[in-house]
């Protein structure tokens, strides 16, 4: 499709707190409200795309641009107004339970954490490569003339690639809750920003680079707050998308465009 | 010097920091184009 959603972070925002309002509500496991969220975010990424960057498609990249602006405002006012705009924060039912490893006492959220996006990837690998759909999905995104020529429903496959990319943003917004860290209607600009750098550090397009990028960028952030102070954590992971594209101008695992 | 618990806190935070930047990046990446 060759979308530059800017609003990729709301998304995010609002898996954040559809996991956040049916916690509270319930009381379910949020580890398992992480499917429901998913699932709302697909229907959601489905409509905007349908409605949004479906008529648009083609056109300028601008129009894309401030397309996607304009949904960041609507989505954080319309989170405001549903939820209000103060921060908030769940306690996951594991908060408080660290588990020995080494001389470390991690929290069990935070294997909990690694272990799902592991599984969540493996899940998306396994339908990108192994099923009929999710290879038309990426013959789509390679050749949309070619897959459509081979009778692929290219529209179908936008609508699909859309949602996946929103649900996956669920996801992540659902483990930044349960995780304990505090939440907002405008929480999302700042993560989708570090998305753009990463998905541009590991190369456009590439999933292993998202990986490793996204660790480099955790590790980083980390270890930039400990040795150097909390203020350069931002500031470090444009310092080595910097490097890095001087360096390699086409990412980590880009590959030269003809 | 640094102790390695320490390093490997740094590390392990990451790890986890980094899960969530990823499942981000790679939705926005399926959205862009694989």
């Amino acid at each position: 499709m060759k979308i530059v959603n800017f609003a990729h972070g709301e998304f995010l925002m609002i898996g954040a707190y559809i996991t956040a309002t049916i916690f509270l509500l319930t009381g379910f496991n949020p580890y398992v409200i992480i499917l429901l969220s998913m699932l709302a975010l697909v229907g959601i990424g489905a409509v905007v795309e349908r409605l949004c960057f479906r008529p648009i498609l083609g056109t300028s990249k601008l129009n894309e641009i401030f397309l996607s602006i304009g949904l960041i405002y609507i989505f954080t006012n319309g989170a405001a107004m549903i939820w209000g705009d103060e921060w908030q924060s769940i306690k996951s039912p594991y908060a408080g339970i660290t588990v020995p490893i080494g001389s470390l006492n991690v929290p069990l959220d935070y294997i909990i954490i690694i272990i799902t996006t592991a599984a969540i990837l493996c899940g998306l690998y396994v339908f990108l490569r192994k099923t009929k759909t999710g290879r038309e999905m990426r013959a789509t995104s390679q050749n949309r003339k070619g897959a459509m020529l081979v009778g692929i429903n290219v529209e179908r496959m936008d609508i699909l690639s859309f949602g996946i990319g929103c649900a996956l943003a669920a996801a992540a917004g659902t483990l930044w809750v349960v995780s304990g860290q505090v939440f907002n209607p405008y929480m999302g600009s700042i993560p989708a920003v570090k998305a753009f750098a990463i998905i541009i550090l590991g190369g456009l397009g590439s999933i292993p680079g998202a990986i490793i990028g996204g660790l480099i960028y955790g590790i980083a952030e980390n270890g930039a707050a400990y040795f150097l102070g909390g203020v350069w954590k931002d500031a470090i992971s444009f310092i080595i998308l910097i490097v890095v594209l001087v360096i390699r101008p086409t990412g980590l695992f880009g590959e030269e465009s003809e | 010097m640094y102790d390695t618990a320490t390093l490997l806190q740094i590390v392990f935070w990451g790890l986890y920091a980094g899960c969530i930047y990823i499942l981000l990046a790679t939705g926005l990446n399926l959205i862009f184009g694989l």
